[in-house]
């Protein structure tokens, strides 16, 4: 008796019960977490503008490779970038955005046409993936040119204190990491 | 509802807990009793542990999600049960942890020419790890910071620790009258691996912008130190087709002395309040190893805040660079600094207490046991004949255990009953509150056939109506052969 009662203690111990698992839910894991940076930040005051006269007072091509990052190329899946531009110059301006491959070529363009001052601040959002441009432009964008155009006279002054063209950008970037 | 045995669930459960053991401490009928309290009574004239089989323990607990919550089969989306049952609902204080032991061989036997004297030795190897949640940034890869703009994700959520260590002890037992009872024990340490990561502070934070939309700030302090580690790492990624057995032979070699050495001790007392109370505590592992072995330390420190490329005119205008990413990125490795090291660095043990105050009654022959309590009369003219001078038929009592952690002390708290049935079986249970459980019931049964003594013990038991759902799990055995007189 007491030798039963021992192995049914001993039993006691050594099995257990479990409700049913599944571990193949991990497989089912998704994380999407949206990532949010600034992109670039441009100024330039009148004074550059007035100096360069009508057209083109700025124009270069830097490299730029954020997107290019293995974890956001790869698991990118929709992404936004929002410009803010504000001109108290007295010129109306443009703005163009391009974003470049490694070849240089153009794979997106974004222009502004500015107004001179009194003008209210332009916010535009730009969306990729489902709903907007193709995710490959962000994936494959590897450097960015910014031209800078005075669409006015290479005189006038504002009559604001430091008067200047101000240009911002963030991005945002919703990625899926299984 | 579905059967599985312990032996699955324990290698499938990654998590466990706090080295706590409880239904062992003070249950002298077996031996092993003598490593959580070398000052515990020893009733035995020798005893020799099965090589390998004498001391097996594993301890697996988690203070948060359990893995039910997490894989049942209930029809609920994994992201929703992930994001409900562990990112929303644990906080750093909640924690995973895993520890076992395996004993190699012990052997203990009393002085001929000082019976008071109960000599032990032996080697054992120890794994632990424990990995607190790391709250903050479980969010922050969960939602990413582009919702949480203003939120500072702390950094000193990342804590963990982890080793395997073999240790090699010797210890002596030591009756000094009827009522005290003392004990202590070296031991020498041989660090396998070792690795931890604790004390980090900083933060992660995403702004509004000064000038620019958005201000990213990374303030960091935070260092991961390793021993043995890198060498494990290294034999994996040659990939030949000696992997395994170079992976044994490191293993061994890192295990018998050939790695990182420490040197630590054991003491404890036992002490009879009256004739049939006794009070007991231990302090174990008071000790350090030193790290000068196969060590590799990383750290990242320093602070640093984008707000991404910038171009203002007319100072850019001139010496214009195009490679204002490199730029960028060299900025910000500049500012937030990561290095790795070969320092040597020593670790502290994580100490152990014990503490139990115990009351013996039953129908037992006390005023014979009163003097031979200790259970050292063994010179062959033991008064209780083939009896195992055992003091007690049933015992009542509480015990404390606390354990230094990586944040700070953690305590455990247990009332026990303890009974003996016959000179065959000994059984005690416990019933304990931790961090883990405020339910856990634990029962321990220790059996005596001859020379042959076999014990099992588990933790709480009620867990194991739904294991996988259970916070804590114990499960220690062994077989020993022992003389507790003449045998």
């Amino acid at each position: 008796m007491k030798t039963i009662l021992i192995f049914c203690c001993c039993l006691l111990l050594m099995v257990s019960c479990s409700e049913e698992q599944d571990f193949n839910q991990v497989d089912d894991l998704s994380l999407q977490p949206s990532l949010a940076s600034s992109l670039l930040y441009f100024e330039s005051n009148e004074d550059t503008m007035n100096a360069a006269g009508t057209g083109v007072f700025f124009s270069e091509v830097f490299t730029f490779e954020a997107f290019k990052e293995k974890f956001i190329a790869d698991e990118v899946v929709e992404g936004t970038i929002t410009y803010q531009i504000e001109n108290t110059t007295s010129k109306s301006l443009g703005l163009l955005i391009e974003f470049l491959n490694e070849a240089d070529v153009v794979l997106y363009q974004e222009p502004f046409a500015i107004e001179p001052q009194p003008t209210a601040a332009l916010e535009r959002q730009v969306n990729f993936g489902p709903n907007g441009e193709s995710l490959e432009i962000l994936r494959n964008t590897a450097k960015i040119r910014i031209s800078a155009t005075n669409e006015g006279d290479g005189s006038s002054q504002s009559t604001l204190t430091d008067p200047k063209l101000v240009f911002k950008s963030s991005a945002t970037v919703v990625l899926n990491v299984e | 509802m579905k059967k599985i045995n312990v032996l699955f669930f324990l290698v499938g459960l990654v998590f466990c807990t706090a080295q706590n053991k409880a239904v062992l401490y003070d249950f002298y009928e077996v031996p092993q009793a003598l490593l959580l309290n070398p000052g515990v009574k020893a009733p035995y004239k020798w005893h020799a542990g099965v090589p390998l089989l004498s001391g097996f323990s594993m301890q697996a607990g988690t203070s948060g999600v359990t893995v039910n919550d997490l894989f049942a089969n209930d029809g609920v989306d994994f992201n929703t049960k992930i994001r409900e049952r562990a990112i929303y609902s644990m906080s750093q204080r909640d924690e995973f942890s895993l520890s076992g032991q395996l004993e190699l061989f012990t052997v203990g036997f009393r002085g001929k020419n000082n019976p008071d004297n109960y000599y032990s030795f032996g080697m054992y190897g120890e794994g632990f790890f424990s990995q607190f949640w790391p709250q903050d940034l479980a969010i922050l890869a969960f939602e990413g910071n582009a919702t949480n703009i203003g939120r500072r994700f702390d950094l000193s959520h990342l804590t963990n620790q982890g080793e395997v260590v073999n240790v090699l002890h010797f210890g002596v037992n030591k009756r000094l009258d009827e009522d005290w009872t003392i004990g202590a024990r070296a031991k020498l340490y041989s660090s396998v691996l070792e690795f931890k990561t604790k004390g980090n502070s900083g933060y992660f934070e995403t702004t509004l912008g000064e000038q620019n939309i958005l201000r990213n700030t990374v303030v960091a302090d935070l260092s991961l130190e390793t021993s043995g580690l890198q060498e494990f790492i290294d034999i994996i990624d040659e990939d030949s087709n000696t992997t395994q057995e170079d992976l044994i032979n490191k293993f061994i070699s890192r295990s018998l002395f050939g790695g990182n050495l420490g040197l630590g001790f054991d003491v404890g007392f036992t002490h009879n309040l009256s004739a049939n109370t006794l009070v007991t505590g231990s302090l174990l592992d008071v000790g350090f190893i030193y790290h000068n072995n196969a060590v590799k330390n990383y750290s990242v420190t320093g602070s640093a805040n984008n707000e991404g490329l910038e171009i203002i005119l007319p100072e850019d205008l001139a010496n214009f660079n195009t490679d204002l990413w490199q730029e960028l990125v060299d900025d910000i490795e500049e500012q937030v600094d990561y290095t790795t090291d070969a320092s040597s660095w020593v670790s502290l043990r994580p100490v152990k207490l014990y503490a139990s105050i115990r009351h013996n009654f039953g129908n037992t022959s006390t005023k014979t046991v009163r003097r031979d309590n200790c259970g050292c009369a063994f010179n062959g003219a033991g008064s209780s004949g083939s009896s195992q001078n055992i003091d007690y038929k049933n015992a009542v009592g509480a015990q404390l255990f606390m354990i230094n952690r990586p944040k700070g002390p953690q305590a455990a708290l247990s009332a026990f009953y303890q009974k003996r049935l016959g000179n065959i079986l000994a059984l005690k249970t416990t019933y304990t509150i931790d961090k883990y459980s405020l339910s856990n019931i634990g029962l321990g049964l220790n059996f005596q056939a001859g020379p042959v003594n076999f014990y099992i013990m588990g933790d709480n038991l009620l867990g194991y109506r739904n294991v996988a759902d259970s916070h804590y799990a114990s499960l220690q055995f062994g077989f020993n052969i022992l003389s507790w007189n003449d045998n």
